[in-house]
């Protein structure tokens, strides 16, 4: 069953007397226990669109359905974790994930300890952000929004500024949380290997205006290895369609 | 730690070693510089007679109730007008015009008005108090980043958790300062209103020394204002310290 549909969303900037078009005629939809990849050059508004899906953007024009419903505020089962980590500095590493939660309440408690030890920072319960590498303060934000058991969990580049080695933890994290948690996952990102080493399904885009070029199925058996022929040929397919050379 | 001590303590002491030279060596006349030594004297006898702790306690009680008044208000409006925008462009306009008349001007007014009681003091220290605090609260509230304030809507935080739990202590490093200053200024402030117009106070112990030209009281009144000013704008420091542990910012080289 779809979890979410978005149908012929428009997104317009208005720059001084200009109206730029940002996203035009973006239609898709998102199975449940999916996950998605939005890919597409820098400028082509994937980030938007992920803001929109988030209810951090309400001036578009369309139709979307998340859960029967349309979106109205951000929240309410969907969880967000952004490129920068976005933790509050003045909290520590728990309180940052309980956050607007009771912590004396058992049952967040027993959830609290569950997210730590999925994203592997036993220990650093009471440490502050600025004490955490950036890979470690990812997976805090990650345990953040999972601890409020979204059915979505929307992710905007989260990798991005991370080294190569992190990034490719953070993945392999991410697919183990995916099998925990079986939750529908979007993932914007610029790194095609990215794309098709974690989706389903890739969303490829293109800029000024917005437009979903192509919508390319990955079925490959998980854990994938990134140097096997297949996972070679849909890389190669998607940047094809990304029109890189 | 003990070295930050010594550090800081190198220039007063300097300064004193060669105020007392300047006097030994009588470059100039008793009445207009004593002694450090003299100084000390004169402050013995004050405490000896009692004059000095009735005068501090009076002083302090002043400065402390206007300064409770001045910078809570100053917190509370700074929190109103900074998370509104409709409450900026009503109140700031006129905030910032009451901000620019000097104490001196309005203090006549206050006399005329309270006589030369408590009140018209604790008025002069409060508004004194008030506009470091409002401004740096607002400065604070405005520079919160936008994409904390992001994550609490995605967070579902209700409108007044937003202020308590995310735009507080965001802004809490400027309210802090603005808190430091206006320490500076609430005594700067009561000084002036001792001078011009009491008959207790530190200030009064002041201006009455200068009317007997007792040089050695008038420098004992200036050293307690600087000592007492010095100390509590070190417990805001402790303060601050404490309560932004959090922070990662630049400390100076050679910080530890």
């Amino acid at each position: 069953m779809a979890i979410l549909s978005i149908e012929n969303v428009d997104k317009r900037f208005l720059k001084g007397k200009e109206s730029l078009n940002v996203l035009t005629n973006i239609n898709f939809t998102i199975e449940e226990q999916e996950i998605v990849s939005i890919i597409g050059p820098s400028g082509c508004g994937k980030s938007t669109l992920l803001r929109i899906l988030a209810g951090l953007d309400q001036d578009y024009t369309g139709k979307i359905n998340f859960d029967g419903k349309p979106i109205s505020e951000p929240g309410k089962g969907k969880g967000v974790i952004f490129q920068e980590h976005r933790l509050f500095p003045w909290l520590t590493v728990e309180d940052n994930i309980c956050a607007n939660l009771n912590k004396r309440d058992e049952d967040v408690q027993q959830r609290l300890k569950e997210v730590i030890e999925l994203v592997k920072l036993t220990g650093f319960e009471k440490s502050y952000p600025k004490e955490l590498s950036g890979g470690m303060s990812q997976r805090v934000s990650i345990a953040r929004a999972l601890m409020r058991n979204p059915d979505i969990l929307l992710l905007d580049e989260p990798f991005g500024a991370l080294d190569a080695f992190t990034r490719k933890h953070m993945q392999d994290s991410l697919l183990d949380i995916f099998n925990n948690r079986k939750m529908t996952i979007i993932l914007i990102t610029h790194d095609v290997e990215e794309a098709v080493y974690l989706a389903n399904r890739i969303i490829i885009m293109d800029s000024r205006p917005g437009t979903i070029k192509e919508i390319v199925s990955i079925p490959l058996q998980y854990p994938r290895n990134v140097v096997s022929d297949e996972f070679l040929s849909h890389r190669n397919k998607a940047l094809t369609i990304l029109d890189y050379t | 730690m003990n070295k930050k001590y010594i550090v800081g303590s190198i220039l007063p002491l300097l300064l004193i070693a060669i105020w007392q030279l300047v006097s030994y060596f009588e470059v100039l006349p008793v009445q207009m510089l004593p002694s450090p030594i003299d100084i000390v004297e004169a402050f013995v006898n004050l405490v000896k007679s009692g004059t000095l702790q009735e005068n501090l306690y009076t002083s302090l009680i002043r400065a402390a109730v206007g300064f409770f008044i001045g910078s809570a208000s100053g917190i509370l409006l700074g929190l109103i007008v900074g998370n509104s925008r409709f409450m900026e462009f009503l109140v700031d306009p006129s905030v910032q015009l009451f901000r620019m008349i000097p104490h001196l001007a309005i203090l006549p007014l206050l006399i005329l008005w309270f006589g030369f009681g408590e009140p018209s003091k604790i008025i002069i220290v409060a508004s004194g108090a008030f506009f470091p605090v409002y401004i740096n609260t607002f400065l604070g509230i405005r520079s919160v980043d936008y994409k904390l304030i992001e994550v609490s809507k995605v967070l579902e935080f209700s409108r007044s958790k937003q202020i308590t739990k995310v735009v507080l202590p965001a802004a809490m490093p400027n309210i802090l300062l603005g808190i430091r200053m206006s320490m500076g200024t609430a005594w700067l402030s009561l000084i002036v209103a001792e001078l011009m117009g009491a008959t207790t106070g530190v200030g009064y112990m002041i201006s009455n020394a200068r009317e007997f030209s007792q040089t050695d009281v008038v420098f004992v009144g200036i050293i307690i204002f600087a000592c007492v000013g010095k100390i509590t704008d070190s417990f805001v420091h402790i303060l601050e310290k404490r309560l932004l542990r959090w922070r990662d910012s630049y400390q100076g080289v050679n910080a530890k």
